[in-house]
């Protein structure tokens, strides 16, 4: 039924926006595989490959509408309409397909499955929750906060993981989760920007990079936040995986100070 | 300690119905064992280990309540 267009650009971003023009479809609806990355080669010049992609149209199930409506042909004014009847029919087979939990309220689910973890560590813990924007937070207080934080607060961010993880599963969109306990995450943040504070002012005196090590994206996000007004230096985080190294150097004024 | 592997991977797994979890204990430590249907071994263990590893955190966590070594395998 559907049938193929090849893209073809430098990278598979371009890729990307070069069918989503030509074949008149908004980014968020166009729906493609990439066949290949592409590469720059070495210093752009040898081995120079270019991206392709594959795009599917007219799409498959949830948006059975375009096709029975207007054989893949999109008309922008016809959008509206068929966003709606697309979004029902999105929730229509997930609750054939899917278990019930996906019309669970994420707090009570996240609640949940907390409250599973947290007794079977320590006892007598109470959640209690709040919801800011697009997160919930979940506060636990008592119980043994030690064994829940754990060496600098790696069990306390396996559980969020795991929650978080279990929350968004059968979802649409994504909701962030947050677990405090007893604060720690504050307490956790201002030792943070005071370490980076102070690793700045080394840097800045003695004139070279320093690292700290071994941190994960939100530890590093404090820190780049907590310097990022300081003209004196920069940062950067170093390394692969989930724990990078962020750098932290001087920066020399007399050449930076053009851009 | 069964328990608890067992509600986290039926919550991240597609078929939680083939989520199984074997016990075997030894006088210091407790091997788990946790079986899931071959397609949901990805979920499990995640981008480069994160979930597994989120999991065997949480579990030494919780070992310290029981007063031994916990150990989790992951079997497809």
């Amino acid at each position: 039924m559907s049938h193929c267009v090849e893209f073809e650009d430098k990278n598979v971003e371009m890729a990307v926006k070069k069918a989503c023009e030509e074949l008149n479809i908004p980014r968020e609806k166009l729906k493609h595989d990439v066949i290949s990355y592409g590469s720059t080669g070495i210093f752009g010049l040898v081995g120079t490959k270019k991206a392709r992609i594959r795009v599917t149209l007219p799409k498959p199930s949830p948006k059975v509408v375009f096709e029975t409506s207007n054989k893949g042909q999109q008309n922008e004014n016809s959008d509206e309409q068929t966003l709606e009847s697309v979004d029902s029919q999105i929730e229509i087979s997930h609750d054939e397909g899917e278990d019930h939990r996906v019309a669970v309220d994420p707090r009570d689910l996240g609640r949940e499955a907390l409250q599973k973890i947290i007794d079977l560590i320590t006892t007598d813990a109470t959640i209690s929750i709040e919801k800011r924007s697009n997160r919930i937070v979940f506060n636990v207080r008592g119980g043994n906060s030690a064994v829940l934080i754990g060496k600098h607060g790696q069990t306390l961010e396996a559980i969020q993981y795991l929650v978080e993880k279990i929350v968004n599963k059968n979802r649409k969109g994504r909701v962030g989760i947050h677990i405090d306990v007893e604060g720690y995450l504050e307490k956790r943040r201002m030792s943070l920007q005071r370490l980076a504070v102070n690793m700045a002012e080394k840097v800045k005196s003695t004139g070279k990079p320093a690292a700290i090590g071994q941190m994960n994206a939100h530890d590093r996000r404090i820190v780049h936040i907590a310097l990022q007004d300081d003209n004196m230096v920069r940062t950067q985080s170093k390394g692969e995986g989930f724990l990078k190294k962020l750098v932290i150097f001087p920066k020399k004024n007399s050449s930076r100070k053009q851009n | 300690m069964k328990d608890l592997i067992k509600r986290i991977a039926k919550a991240l797994v597609d078929h939680p119905e083939q989520v199984e979890v074997l016990e075997v204990e030894g006088e210091q430590v407790l091997v788990l064992e946790l079986k899931v249907a071959k397609e949901d071994v990805g979920k499990i263990i995640g981008k480069q280990g994160r979930t597994a590893r989120a999991i065997r955190t949480i579990l030494s966590a919780a070992s310290g309540k029981v007063k031994k070594h916990t150990v989790i395998e992951i079997i497809d």
